[in-house]
């Protein structure tokens, strides 16, 4: 009996915390199919016009297209940076190692503000104007870090003997990274990489800071949502979200159930 | 290929601990080495260092006379297996093996035709298309020694390859070994700590100690004449009587011990300085004991039979003699013989087998 009021706790608990957690994006999406001009309630719908709307909005699709271009691309870039330096941390003994690691990771604590404002003043400074490719830039610094932590987190001694083998029979440096280590880590690479792009994805003050004519989805979407609420930003908003939801789906069933297989199996 | 091997005056220091002291050794074109000893001994680190995972603090090694110092292990004509194995865990049995062929130049139809035959070597051609991680560890091995095999090494370097199997396939693997060396007839050196594991397979036995070579030779003369005590207690069960040398006449040396006195061949004595009164210590194997009296046996007088097990191949008695009731002696006994606790025994010992050193 107390055993049974206990899980009923339990999950009472759990129905609390995940209400807490997803209600307001479950309102988000609700709202997002209303047929009324106002996100309120009560619904009246489903309706996907205002989806209609979302993609017929030239604006709105050419920022989700310069998001996902500069998610892709900047990702690619951290996780190369990212795994060049977790390579030559796990690999050679550096002076100083632990300071330049501690330099490494500092980005992963301040405040995107502060890397933001920091970059502009710099392009400011060098004399390189606001764009797409400033706005990747700032997200190769911000996301770097993160993919230098993962790969670094699965590179242990038992890769070690395996690499050594590869020089014994031959191998030069590169090729064992391009041919054993790099294989070897796919794993937490590929998931460094999908984090990655899910963090530029969402990603705005930094992307508000360097853009300038061309912006990236949130930058569109904070500018929609200065002209008031409608059933639009709702839209918009559910599709950021799906396109979230579909990234972390993919991670989860490509790249954890294939270690997961794995794991088992050995 | 093949390659004759010299170790020179080795010494290796990590810090402060001496891992390798003085080492000399040379080990033939086509031999099946096997260095042996303890954990901690330095056969890992002298096998590293002739792979050229580490380079000596002193001395050089040679390969087919030449000096090796400073080359990387990739532009040595070693290859080394790893006790892990080290497979490459994304590709597949066959990509593995034509890994070293690939990198070092080989087109693709080539290697792949050398990984061809090493895999119908190993017997593993069917599983080609298999990871590594599917296969089982006696396979793995197969295929750990088809990889290094495959660039056609002059040495081949195994670094406790059979550690990580049961004991049923380290046997049958140990054989698999000896047969493949014979077939490639490439220099074998093998390190473990499995000293019958050593003798099944070398045909030069290296114990080592605390960085030291204590003996080295066939597998029949390491056992049976051990160069030191170490290796006399290492190789198999001893039982050591202390004794004193009271001279030697006419190739008879004459010990005095708590036995009585005791007489042997002049040539037992394996230590090459006893003079008369020096200590001695004679060891005696279990399966040196006999019951049956004959004129070839040392007797020892009686004994009473403390714990008696039947071991198979062998009955395993633990013997306390009347001459010295602390000492325990074991010996083994024919499994036919029908002992148990508590029963007394003359104990006779073949004269010729016993040693001093």
């Amino acid at each position: 009996m107390i055993l049974r009021l206990k899980s009923l706790g339990m999950a009472g608990y759990l129905l609390l915390l995940y209400g807490f957690i997803f209600l307001p994006v479950a309102t988000l999406v609700l709202f997002s199919f209303q047929e009324g001009r106002f996100p309120i309630p009560p619904f009246n719908g489903p309706s996907l016009k205002w989806y209609q709307a979302v993609f017929s909005d030239h604006k709105l699709t050419s920022a989700l297209t310069n998001s996902l271009l500069v998610a892709l691309i900047s990702s690619a870039f951290a996780c190369v940076l990212g795994f060049m330096a977790a390579y030559g941390f796990a690999r050679y003994r550096l002076p100083g190692a632990a300071a330049i690691k501690a330099t490494i990771s500092a980005p992963l604590t301040v405040s995107y503000l502060i890397i933001g404002f920091g970059l502009l003043v710099s392009f400011n400074l060098i004399g390189v104007s606001r764009s797409l490719f400033t706005v990747g830039i700032g997200h190769v610094v911000i996301n770097t870090p993160l993919c230098f932590a993962i790969i670094y987190a699965s590179m242990g001694d038992h890769q070690l003997n395996i690499e050594r083998a590869a020089r014994d029979l031959g191998a030069k440096d590169w090729q064992v990274m391009l041919r054993v280590t790099a294989p070897m880590l796919m794993p937490s690479i590929i998931a460094a990489y999908f984090l990655s792009v899910t963090f530029s994805w969402d990603e705005f003050i930094i992307a508000f800071l360097l853009s300038r004519f061309d912006v990236t989805l949130p930058v569109e979407i904070w500018s929609l949502l200065r002209s008031g609420l409608n059933p639009k930003t709702n839209a918009v908003g559910s599709v950021v979200f799906l396109i979230s939801v579909v990234i972390v789906l993919l991670l989860e069933f490509t790249i954890f159930r294939r270690g997961a297989l794995r794991d088992r199996q050995s | 290929m093949t390659a004759r091997v010299e170790f020179k005056n080795i010494g290796q220091r990590f810090g402060e601990f001496v891992a390798l002291d003085n080492v000399n050794l040379d080990i033939e074109a086509g031999q099946y080495a096997v260095l042996l000893g303890p954990s901690g001994c330095g056969k890992t680190t002298l096998l590293m260092i002739l792979a050229g995972f580490i380079s000596p603090t002193e001395g050089d090694v040679l390969i087919d006379g030449k000096s090796y110092n400073d080359v990387p292990p990739a532009k040595r004509p070693t290859t080394t297996m790893f006790q892990d194995y080290a497979l490459f865990p994304h590709m597949t049995v066959e990509a593995n093996v034509m890994f070293g062929p690939k990198m070092q130049g080989a087109g693709r139809k080539q290697a792949s035709e050398r990984a061809h035959s090493l895999l119908q070597m190993v017997n593993l051609w069917d599983a080609r298309d298999k990871k590594p991680h599917a296969l089982s560890g006696g396979q793995r091995q197969r295929v750990a020694l088809a990889r290094a095999l495959a660039v056609e090494p002059d040495v081949l370097l195994l670094d406790e390859p059979l550690g990580a199997l049961d004991l049923k396939l380290r046997r049958q693997m140990q054989d698999e070994l000896k047969a493949i060396q014979r077939e490639v007839g490439t220099t074998f050196i093998h390190v473990t700590h499995d000293q019958e594991e050593a003798m099944a397979i070398a045909d030069k036995v290296v114990v080592m100690n605390h960085g030291k070579i204590e003996d080295s030779g066939p597998a029949h003369r390491v056992y049976l004449q051990p160069a030191s005590l170490f290796t006399a207690g290492f190789m198999g069960e001893i039982n050591l009587i202390a004794a004193t040398l009271s001279g030697i006449s006419d190739g008879v040396a004459r010990f005095a011990s708590p036995f009585g006195n005791i007489d042997l061949p002049a040539s037992s004595i394996l230590t090459k300085t006893l003079n008369p009164g020096d200590p001695a210590q004679l060891g005696i194997r279990p399966e040196h004991f006999r019951l049956a009296d004959s004129s070839e046996a040392v007797s020892l007088g009686s004994a009473v039979v403390r714990n008696c097990a039947f071991f198979g191949a062998h009955l395993r008695a633990i013997l306390s003699p009347e001459a010295q009731p602390d000492l325990s002696l074991i010996a083994h006994y024919a499994q036919s013989q029908k002992l148990s606790d508590g029963d007394r025994v003359n104990i006779k010992v073949e004269r010729d087998a016993v040693i001093v050193l």
